[in-house]
């Protein structure tokens, strides 16, 4: 009894524990704390009610005379914009000491990875419109790399892309060819192609110069080819073909 | 450094071990110093075709163990100079045979000779993967028949990735076709494939054509490679296709039916 109740710790009161949260962060490209109450005041007008208790970071990033930006001031006119400042993000010392004696957090700059920025950094005094810096393009999704095949696929081979897939050689009756993309297939495809296996819904299709597959699949989708019927399957069949998917159907049509 | 040509196929009965034989004995015949190795090991085949099956004493097998020296298990040829056959061990299994070992008795080999054919077991279990390993150039012998081609596909793209100028990023090993058992006669019926039909599939340069020819079975029973045999197509092809290895340009033969003479026409089932 004596050991279990030595044994036995506190309840513990709180754990720490790491989380990753996506917040809001304005970026400024002026220092004058004018300009941006102008910006937070027309933007509140548009949606007054967007931006209640929204947590903010001020990012100093892009700034490079950022002695004459204010950190209280800045925090004030978030707080009347509805926006809650928790921190700000590089600037220089002058910067992390004001960010403390405002009680907010000072988080390190990041490094400058996004290119279409760099203009501003080039030149910190020219207004640059907000609106004209492209959202889609810093948001843009690193393509996926397409695989290119040159030597024949033979039977008992299987080829993976994550993206597209290209063959510029014959793949043979018993291969495998499989990619999140669409394929291509410069040559005879005589084993099976299965494009845009990652999704259920994707506009992966698959080319060959000559058609005499095994087996198509787009999405999960698949058909057994080469029946002996009058369908444009066996009509195409050692055609140029392309194989789609259309209303949940697979189809095939002449290149 | 000796030239390592592995003959195979993928599919068992299709005349690995017959052009082995005939191959080995044709290098030999030009004056390189070949040897051919049976890798067949449990199904010891090639010192019947060779006729020396009553000289074997030692094996592959025993040298790579280390019971036999190399030049104790080598048999000189009987018919040809220049020419040793190297046989497989009928008593062990395949997995006496290792990389290593085999590594070994290659590099002792190629201080005394040009060429190194190795025969393959058919299948592409470890036999078969061992034979091929070290090789240089391969024969692919195809029957026109969509399983045996179906499967020499299956070795070519073995032969991609798991020889060992695939591993090391070399070359890619040399690959020959060679067409075995065709009967024009049969093609012309539609019963067997087209050469035509075979090289598109496996998309690799075509070495020769063997015809289907009785003087094989002959030949094999004897125990006398049938490339010694003038007299017979199946014999003529052996040596075109030697030839051809070694660089000669020949046309293809036996590819077409023979054509009959005004009589056979009138009484070609009687004749």
């Amino acid at each position: 009894m004596t050991q279990t109740q030595s044994n036995r710790q506190p309840a513990a009161a709180f754990q720490l524990k790491g989380s990753i949260y996506t917040l809001t962060t304005l970026e400024l490209h002026s220092p004058s704390v004018d300009d941006l109450a102008e910006q937070l005041a027309s933007m509140a007008d548009k949606a007054p009610s967007f931006f209640q208790q929204t947590p903010v970071i001020i990012a100093l990033d892009q700034l490079r005379n950022d002695r004459a930006f204010n950190v209280s001031r800045a925090k004030h006119l978030l707080h009347e914009a509805g926006m809650v400042l928790v921190a700000i993000r590089g600037g220089s010392q002058h910067q992390k000491k004001e960010a403390g004696i405002a009680n907010i957090a000072w988080l390190p700059a990041q490094k400058a990875e996004k290119q279409s920025n760099v203009v501003m950094l080039a030149d910190p005094d020219k207004n640059v419109d907000i609106e004209s810096i492209d959202p889609q393009e810093s948001s843009f999704p690193k393509p996926v790399a397409t695989k290119i095949i040159t030597t024949p696929v033979r039977s008992g081979q299987q080829v993976f892309s994550e993206g597209d897939l290209i063959v510029m050689a014959p793949v043979s009756a018993g291969a495998e060819l499989l990619a999140g993309g669409s394929i291509h297939i410069y040559g005879p495809l005589r084993g099976r192609a299965l494009a845009g296996i990652n999704s259920t819904d994707s506009d992966a299709r698959i080319y060959a110069t000559r058609f005499e597959a095994e087996l198509v699949s787009i999405c999960g989708q698949y058909k057994l080819t080469c029946q002996p019927d009058h369908s444009p399957w066996s009509e195409l069949w050692g055609q140029s073909a392309c194989v789609m998917r259309e209303t949940g159907h697979l189809r095939i049509r002449a290149l | 450094m000796a030239r390592i040509v592995v003959v195979t196929s993928g599919k068992g009965g299709v005349g690995k071990t017959t052009t082995s034989a005939s191959f080995a004995t044709g290098l030999a015949m030009q004056g390189h110093r070949t040897v051919v190795i049976d890798f067949d090991v449990g199904l010891r085949n090639l010192d019947l075709i060779m006729g020396c099956e009553r000289r074997v004493v030692y094996d592959l097998i025993n040298v790579i163990n280390g019971e036999a020296a190399l030049h104790q298990a080598l048999i000189k040829d009987k018919h040809t100079d220049n020419l040793c056959v190297l046989p497989a061990s009928q008593t062990r299994d395949k997995n006496a045979l290792t990389r290593e070992g085999i590594e070994k008795v290659f590099a002792e080999l190629s201080e005394d000779f040009e060429y190194i054919v190795c025969d393959s077991p058919a299948g592409i279990e470890h036999g078969a993967l061992m034979a091929l390993y070290f090789a240089d150039e391969a024969i692919i012998t195809t029957n026109p028949e969509v399983s045996s081609v179906r499967d020499s596909d299956r070795i070519l793209g073995i032969l991609q990735s798991k020889s060992r100028r695939a591993e090391l990023n070399l070359e890619p090993v040399k690959e020959h076709l060679l067409l075995t058992r065709y009967n024009p006669s049969r093609v012309d019926n539609g019963d067997m494939l087209t050469v035509e039909d075979v090289t598109d599939i496996l998309a690799i340069p075509l070495l020769a054509v063997i015809p289907e020819s009785p003087s094989v079975l002959k030949a094999s029973n004897h125990g006398v490679p049938v490339i010694h045999q003038d007299d017979s197509d199946a014999g003529q092809a052996y040596r075109d296709m030697v030839a051809r290895f070694l660089g000669a340009e020949l046309p293809h033969r036996f590819t077409e039916p023979p054509r009959k003479g005004f009589l056979q026409k009138m009484f070609g089932s009687r004749a």
